[in-house]
C-alpha cells in the first residue's frame, strides 16, 4: 500500500474478509447499448460493459453527492510472484505513481491534489492489486486520462525504484518487524502453506525487496498490467453513458497481453496441526487458529460467513461469551480471508492479563466442538446472519465501500452476480449446514496455531 | 473559485423544543439509521487520579439498567441488527448507534433506558476494569499508538489534556461503583445532550426519546471548560520511550496548537496542508519519503479543542536514519516559521482545499458530525460547509504571517518510541545536544 494512512497493506485481512450482502439478484437486462444493467442492493442498480480489448467497466450511479469514487482493480497481486523475488507486486504498486512520458514523475499527484482528490490510495493483496481514488465529480475527465496513461506509459527508472524500495522497507517495517499482529500474521501463512505463494508476505522478505532492480519492475508491468486484467469501478455522480464513451476513447486502443499467470504447486492436503510460538513484545498473551477451508468462491463460503456471525459477531457470539465475558480474553475475532485458492478460517484472541494462550485455545475448540455436535437453534442463527446482514449494509453507507464491494465481486468472485449470490446464501445457510461443515473443516489436521507470548515470560520454542 | 460543494445544502435542521439539542437529516437511500447521543464532558472532566471513569462510566451503561442485565442488553442489540458503542474524547463523550431502521423505535427506547436508568453493578466494574487494564496493556504494543499516548501526557503533564481517553493503569484498578456514579451524575444532564441522527427515519421517531430525557436526567452539567495549557517546555525538549528491540521509531515532533476558534486556524490549516497534510505533495512526504525514502508516511496535523491542544509532526524512520530524520524535520519546522509557504505552495494548497472541501460534509454521516463538533465547540452553524469560502478571502501574506506568530521552534517536544541504547547518542550528537538533554523513560512508564 502506497498510502501515508497508515491503512492495511493486505486485502485479504483476517476478520474482514467475508463479503456479505442483502437484496435479490435478478435476471439481467440490456439496456443503454453497451451496458447490461444489473439490480444490486436497496434502489441502487449497476451497469457494466466490457471493451473488446477485455476491460470491464462497472458503474453506480449515485447523484447524492457531487462527488464519485474511481477503483481499478488489477487481477494480479503477490500470488503471482516467484521465490526471491516476494513484494515485487505491492512495490510495484508504489512505483504506479512515478511517471510517464507525458505526466513525468509527480505530476500525477499534483494534478490530483489540485482537483481535490480524496483518498488517493492503493493497496495489494495476495490475489489482486486497486487503486484508489475519490474526486469531485468534475474530475472524471482527469482520472480517466490519468489511469489510462499509467496502465500503460509508465516509466520505472532505477532511481525512483531504489528509494521507493527503500520506502516499502520502513512500511515492512513498521506493518510486520515491529507490529506484533504483523508478524503473527507471516508466521500464520509461512506456517499454515508449505507451497502454494500464500506462504510468503504480501509485502516480501527483506533480502528479495533488497535484491531487486528497476528491471524486475519493468517486466512485472510489461507482463501484468493490461486491460484484460482489469476493472474499473465508478460510484457516483457521473453521466454513465458519458463515462463509458471516454473510457472506450481512452482505454479502448491499449492492447491485451492475454499473460498467463506463472506456474505454482498446488497446496498440499493438510494431515496433522502445526505450531508456533512467538516471543514477542507484548503484555498480554495472543492465540490465532486457522483451519484450511477451500477458497473464496466454494459453497463452504456463505456457511463461513453465518459461523462467523455465530462465533464472534455482534454481542451475542458464542466466543464472545465464552472468552470475554468469562474474563479470559478482552476481544475475539474470527472469519474467512477472502483468498482465491486454499484460505483460512481464523480465530483469534487477545487475553487478558494473566491469562493464558493455551486456556484460550481449549475454550475456542470447545465451542468448535459444539457447532460440530449439537445443530444450532434458529433464533441463534437468525441472530448471526442479521448481524452479518448488518455489516455488509454498512459498507455499502459510502461510494467507496460500494466501489469496493463492487470490485470485490467482480474480481474475486467472478462477476457481480456470483458475489451477490453468494451473499444471499448466508442469510439462507441451515443449522444442518453448519453441523456439516464444522465437522468437515474444524479438523486438528487441518489446523495451524499461533501463539504471541510476552518476552519477558521466556517461554518461547517452537511446539512439534 | 466556486466548486459544486458549496451549493450542497441537503441538510435540514430539526431542532427541538426540548432542552436538549437535536438535529436529523433524513436520508432514505439504505434502510440504517445513524444515531448519536454526546454529552459535554470528556476525559479533561475526569478527576485527577481517577482518569478513565467517564470511558468507563459509559461502558457500564452499556452493561446494565434498573430493568436489563448485559446479557439482555446484548440480546435486544443484536436482535434489532444493531450496534451500540461508547466513545470517550478530550471534551466530549458519546454513544453511537446504527440500526436497521424498522428497528429504529426498539432502538431509541433501548437507548433512552441506557441513559436514564443504568445500574452500575458492582460484579460488572470488576470484570469491565480487568477488560478495560487488559486492553491498556495490549495497546501498548501498537508503537504508533504509544507515541501519541506518551507525547500527549508529557507534554500535557499537569494538564487535563494529558489525561487518556481510556485511563491509566494505575487509576483503573482503584476505581468504584462511586465514582462512577458520581461522573455520571455529574455529565449525564439533558441540557447537555445533543441528540444527531441521519437515515430512513422520520423526525418525529426521536421525540419520546427527547421526552425522557428531559424528565427523567433534566437540568445541565456544571461548567466544563477547559483550562489554557502554558506548560510549553522552555527549549527544545527530546524524550525517547524507551522500548528494547525496535528496527524503526515512531516520531512524534509538536508544539502548543491553536484553539478550534482561533481567528487565524484557516491560515493556518491551509498552511498545514502545504506542510504536512497534502498528500504526497506536501513538504514532509516530498522530503522525508520521496526524496530520501526515510519514512513510509510523515504528515502534520492539528488536534483541536476549545483551547490550544497541540500541533504534531510524525513520521517513522529506521532507527539509523531516525537522527538526521528528527533534524531535517526540525530544520523544516524552522524554515516554516521563518520563510512560510511558497507561492506555489500557497496557490496548490488553495486550490486543492477549495476543490476538496465539499469532503468533509458529501454524506449524511458527516454533516451530522459537524454539527455535533459545531455544537459542542461553540461554532456558528455551517462553520465546515463555508470553510471554502472563507478560505477563497485568505491571502499568502495571512498564511505566512499566521505561521510566523504560530510556529515556535524553540519549544518543541521531540518524542519517540525506540531503543534508547541505539538512538541516544546518535540524535543527540546529530541535533548537537548533551545526551543528558535527552530524556528516557520506559515505553510502559504513565
Amino acid at each position: 500500500m502506497r498510502t501515508h494512512l497508515f491503512l492495511l497493506i493486505c486485502g485479504a485481512l483476517p476478520l474482514l474478509s467475508s463479503c456479505s450482502h442483502t437484496g435479490s439478484v435478478s435476471k439481467k437486462e440490456t439496456g443503454d447499448g453497451k451496458f447490461e444493467t444489473l439490480p444490486f442492493v436497496g434502489s441502487f442498480q449497476v451497469k457494466r460493459a466490457t471493451l473488446p480489448n477485455g476491460l470491464r467497466l462497472i458503474i453506480q450511479k449515485d447523484p447524492s453527492s457531487p462527488t464519485f469514487a474511481y477503483q481499478t482493480w488489477f487481477n494480479v497481486g503477490s500470488r503471482n510472484e516467484v521465490p526471491g523475488k516476494t513484494g515485487l507486486a505491492h512495490l510495484f504498486e508504489h512505483m504506479m505513481f512515478k511517471g510517464t512520458s507525458k505526466y513525468p514523475d509527480g505530476r500525477f499527484d499534483a494534478l490530483l491534489e489540485q482537483a481535490g482528490a480524496e483518498g488517493e490510495n492503493a493497496f495489494t493483496s495476495n490475489d489482486h492489486t486497486v487503486y484508489i481514488q475519490e474526486m469531485p465529480k468534475e474530475g472524471i475527465d482527469l482520472i480517466t486520462e490519468l489511469e489510462s496513461d499509467r496502465m500503460v506509459n509508465l516509466i520505472v527508472n532505477d532511481a525512483s525504484f531504489k528509494t521507493e524500495r527503500e520506502v516499502v522497507q520502513n512500511e515492512r517495517r513498521f506493518r510486520k518487524e515491529n507490529s506484533p499482529e504483523g508478524t503473527m500474521y507471516q508466521t500464520l501463512f509461512e506456517t499454515a502453506f508449505n507451497t502454494h505463494p500464500y506462504r510468503w508476505p504480501v509485502i516480501g522478505y527483506e533480502q528479495d525487496l533488497i535484491s531487486m532492480s528497476a528491471q524486475d519492475g519493468r517486466d512485472f508491468y510489461t507482463r501484468f498490467y493490461s486491460p484484460d486484467r482489469a476493472v474499473i469501478v465508478v460510484v457516483g455522480d457521473v453521466d454513465e453513458n458519458r463515462v463509458l464513451k471516454r473510457v472506450e476513447r481512452l482505454y479502448g486502443d491499449l492492447p491485451a497481453r492475454k499473460t498467463q499467470n506463472p506456474p505454482y504447486e498446488q497446496e498440499p492436503e493438510q494431515t496433522a496441526q502445526r505450531r508456533k510460538r512467538l516471543e514477542l513484545n507484548i503484555e498480554v498473551e495472543k492465540v490465532w487458529l486457522a483451519f484450511k477451508i477451500q477458497g473464496l468462491n466454494s459453497s463452504d463460503t456463505p456457511v463461513f460467513e453465518a459461523i462467523q456471525g455465530l462465533l464472534t459477531e455482534g454481542r451475542n457470539g458464542r466466543l464472545n461469551r465464552a472468552l470475554v465475558d468469562a474474563g479470559i480474553a478482552t476481544a475475539v475475532g474470527s472469519g474467512s480471508i477472502a483468498l482465491r485458492d486454499p484460505s483460512l478460517f481464523l480465530i483469534e484472541a487477545d487475553l487478558q492479563k494473566g491469562k493464558n494462550a493455551l486456556l484460550a485455545e481449549s475454550v475456542i475448540l470447545r465451542e468448535l466442538e459444539r457447532l460440530k455436535q449439537t445443530p444450532v437453534r434458529a433464533d441463534e442463527l437468525k441472530r448471526a446472519t442479521n448481524v452479518m446482514r448488518f455489516r455488509f449494509m454498512s459498507r455499502l453507507l459510502t461510494s467507496h465501500g460500494r466501489a469496493h464491494v463492487l470490485g470485490q465481486f467482480e474480481t474475486e468472485n467472478g462477476s457481480i452476480e456470483a458475489g451477490l449470490a453468494q451473499q444471499e446464501q448466508v442469510y439462507s445457510v441451515t443449522p444442518e449446514q453448519i453441523q456439516e461443515t464444522a465437522k468437515r473443516v474444524f479438523q486438528t489436521a487441518k489446523l495451524s496455531v499461533i501463539t504471541g507470548i510476552p518476552k519477558s515470560a521466556n517461554a518461547g520454542k517452537d511446539q512439534p | 473559485m466556486k466548486t459544486l460543494f458549496t451549493l450542497l445544502s441537503i441538510f435540514s435542521v430539526a431542532p427541538s423544543s426540548e432542552a436538549a439539542q437535536f438535529y436529523f437529516e433524513k436520508d432514505a437511500s439504505l434502510p440504517l439509521v445513524y444515531v448519536t447521543a454526546a454529552f459535554k464532558g470528556g476525559a479533561t472532566q475526569d478527576p485527577e487520579g481517577k482518569t478513565g471513569v467517564s470511558s468507563l462510566m459509559g461502558k457500564m451503561m452499556l452493561r446494565g439498567t434498573k430493568n436489563k442485565t448485559k446479557q439482555q442488553i446484548d440480546l435486544a442489540l443484536d436482535a434489532m441488527g444493531g450496534s451500540l458503542d461508547f466513545e470517550t474524547r478530550a471534551e466530549f463523550i458519546a454513544f453511537r448507534g446504527i440500526v436497521l431502521a424498522d428497528q429504529l423505535p426498539n432502538f431509541l427506547s433501548l437507548l433512552s433506558e441506557i441513559l436514564t436508568t443504568p445500574s452500575f453493578r458492582a460484579q460488572e466494574l470488576e470484570r469491565l476494569k480487568k477488560e478495560e487494564i487488559s486492553s491498556l496493556l495490549n495497546e501498548l504494543s501498537n508503537d504508533r499508538n504509544l507515541a501519541r499516548l506518551r507525547f500527549d501526557e508529557t507534554f500535557f503533564k499537569g494538564h487535563p489534556f494529558s489525561k487518556p481517553a481510556n485511563g491509566k493503569l494505575k487509576d483503573l484498578k482503584d476505581l468504584t461503583i462511586a465514582d462512577i456514579q458520581s461522573q455520571f451524575q455529574k455529565l449525564i444532564h439533558d441540557e447537555s445532550m445533543i441528540l444527531l441522527a441521519t437515515g430512513s427515519a422520520e423526525n418525529s421517531a426521536f421525540q419520546p426519546i427527547l421526552q425522557s430525557i428531559r424528565q427523567k436526567r433534566p437540568g445541565a452539567a456544571k461548567a466544563l471548560g477547559v483550562p489554557e495549557f502554558t506548560g510549553e517546555p522552555a527549549k527544545l525538549r527530546v524524550v525517547i520511550f524507551d522500548k528494547p528491540d525496535r528496527t524503526q521509531t515512531q516520531v512524534v515532533i509538536g508544539q502548543k496548537g491553536v484553539s478550534i476558534r482561533h481567528p487565524d486556524l484557516d491560515a493556518l490549516q491551509l498552511a498545514n496542508h502545504a506542510f504536512g497534510a497534502g498528500g504526497f505533495q506536501a513538504r514532509l512526504m516530498v522530503e522525508l519519503r520521496v526524496k530520501r525514502g526515510w519514512t513510509y508516511g510523515a504528515g502534520s496535523a492539528f488536534r483541536l479543542g476549545t483551547t490550544p491542544h497541540s500541533w504534531k509532526v510524525s513520521f517513522f524512520p529506521k532507527n539509523a536514519d531516525t537522527p538526521a530524520a528528527i533534524r531535517e524535520a526540525i530544520r523544516m519546522i524552522e524554515d516554516l516559521g521563518k520563510n512560510g509557504v511558497t507561492e506555489q505552495e500557497f496557490e496548490n494548497s488553495k486550490k486543492s482545499l477549495l476543490n476538496g472541501a465539499g469532503f468533509s460534509f458529501n454524506t449524511p454521516a458527516k454533516r451530522m458530525e459537524n454539527r455535533l463538533t459545531e455544537i459542542l465547540f461553540g461554532l456558528p452553524e455551517g462553520y465546515f460547509r463555508d470553510f471554502a469560502s472563507r478560505l477563497r478571502e485568505i491571502s499568502r501574506e495571512q498564511v505566512n504571517a499566521a505561521l510566523a506568530r504560530f510556529v515556535r521552534p524553540e519549544h518543541l517536544m521531540v518524542g519517540l518510541v525506540g531503543t534508547a541504547k541505539i538512538s541516544k547518542a546518535a540524535i543527540a550528537q546529530t541535533l548537537g545536544l548533551p545526551e543528558s538533554r535527552i530524556e528516557v523513560q520506559n515505553y510502559q512508564k504513565e
